[in-house]
């Protein structure tokens, strides 16, 4: 078998009536609001199923998410790899970050100092 | 032209989803896009982050206006990346209302045309002038620091997009706020003229931060408190998030050698609130809401152009092939 082939046979597989099965990414959220985590692939016939069959080969044995997605491995584009390095930052860019601004709070505390503070007691 | 903002708000209270709709609000369980919500909900909801990510757009206008004229290198650095920030802004909760519309079948353009026809409002404070480099301070001092009281109590409403989107706004928003308070300092540590120009802007601005939050309750003015509260969307009143404001800046305002233009306002310490005298809040409604702001229409004219000057971007995306049916 060539290994294109080979790739093939590992991410389709035929259906009865001929046509093939692929491969759905399975995404899991353990809790309401938490992110959506890429589990495993399930081989199916539609979105429908997939999610069908995730929840039924998968989630029997763990404990009960929050909610599940499916997406077809096909629908999803990824970066490649040599296009990646353009996210590496490379210009200084701290003006836009806190700990550049310490010396803003250092600065509030010195004049609330000295023109004496008239803030009132936290009230939350 | 049609508008989501002309269909007609009908809820059956009677509906049992409506009962389980709102027990779930009581639990403090969040809802999602595809969840089921009446139809007062969908439209507060639209109505609040539709003009909030307006807002966030119409005040990238008055800022950006200062950027070719910011003193030094990295102050023009950062005030830059603040414009982008808050246009960044604007596009996530566009994106959050548009979720909340298209089930009702209207996009985005519609949403542009409500605001171009003046249904959909933008905050008062970005009507105004930006007359000089001290109100570009001012803005990121104050009006930063208003708009940050009140989203970090909009942080915890019960719609979980708009709750997702304010986490990661509330996040960019804390350098925003230094990057103001740096302005304002040295500003006030400036020359007098530097400083007087401060005071000068702190004068002009005073009524329409105030403004900001909106009217207080009982102020005989209509206004969507009450609804927005029972429904977890908000969780404060505008007097309550005035009055966090106040209890911040005022000190803030005070350290800087500056005066607050109401001679009336001090700390009343026994009823642990401040006392100061209110705006006219009916200029809300009978100036801002019909854009007839000092520079309302300037910068509808802003945004206009805007689309226009950026129309090839929409032509050039146009003419990329579509994905086949299917695929």
């Amino acid at each position: 078998m060539s290994e294109e082939r080979a790739q093939t046979a590992a991410t389709t597989a035929s259906t009865p009536a001929g046509g093939a099965f692929e491969p759905y990414l399975v995404f899991k959220q353990m809790e309401h609001r938490g992110p959506m985590e890429s589990e495993y692939t399930v081989l199916a016939p539609n979105a429908e199923m997939a999610l069908a069959m995730a929840q039924e080969n998968f989630m029997r044995r763990q404990e009960a998410p929050y909610n599940l997605m499916v997406v077809r491995e096909r629908d999803i584009v990824r970066l490649p790899e040599e296009l990646r390095q353009a996210l590496v930052r490379t210009m200084p860019r701290d003006y836009r970050s806190v700990p550049a601004y310490a010396h803003v709070a250092r600065r509030w505390q010195e004049l609330k100092l000295a023109t004496g503070d008239d803030a009132p007691a936290p009230r939350r | 032209m049609r508008s989501v903002f002309d269909l007609p708000v009908e809820v059956d209270r009677e509906d049992p989803r409506y009962q389980a709709f709102l027990d779930r609000i009581d639990r403090g369980e969040k809802i999602e896009a595809d969840d089921w919500m009446p139809m007062d909900y969908r439209m507060q909801l639209v109505k609040l982050i539709a003009m909030h990510g307006i807002s966030e757009i119409m005040g990238a206008f008055p800022e950006k206006e200062w950027v070719p004229r910011t003193p030094t290198l990295r102050r023009k650095l950062s005030l830059m990346a603040k414009v982008q920030d808050e246009v960044g802004h604007g596009q996530l909760l566009i994106r959050v209302a548009e979720d909340l519309i298209r089930p009702l079948g209207f996009t985005r353009d519609d949403l542009f045309n409500d605001l171009f026809a003046g249904r959909l409002k933008f905050h008062n404070v970005f009507h105004m002038p930006a007359l000089n480099f001290a109100d570009a301070a001012l803005i990121g001092w104050l009006v930063d620091g208003a708009a940050i009281v009140t989203q970090r109590m909009l942080a915890q409403t019960s719609y979980a997009p708009y709750a997702r989107a304010l986490r990661r706004i509330l996040a960019e928003e804390r350098f925003h706020a230094f990057h103001g308070e740096d302005m304002a300092q040295t500003l006030a540590q400036g020359t007098p003229e530097q400083k007087a120009m401060l005071q000068d802007a702190l004068n002009r601005w005073w009524d329409a931060l105030l403004m900001f939050f909106g009217p207080p309750e009982h102020a005989g003015i209509k206004s969507n408190q009450d609804i927005n509260i029972r429904y977890r969307i908000r969780s404060k009143t505008n007097e309550e998030l005035r009055q966090e404001w106040l209890d911040k800046y005022v000190p803030q305002i005070r350290a800087l050698g500056l005066q607050v233009p109401d001679e009336t306002l001090h700390y009343d310490q026994a009823q642990g609130r401040w006392v100061y005298r209110h705006p006219d809040y009916s200029y809300l409604k009978n100036v801002i809401a019909r854009n007839q702001g000092p520079r309302s229409q300037a910068r509808l004219a802003l945004r206009r152009a805007a689309f226009f000057d950026h129309a090839w971007v929409h032509e050039a995306l146009a003419a990329q092939p579509l994905a086949a049916a299917g695929d």
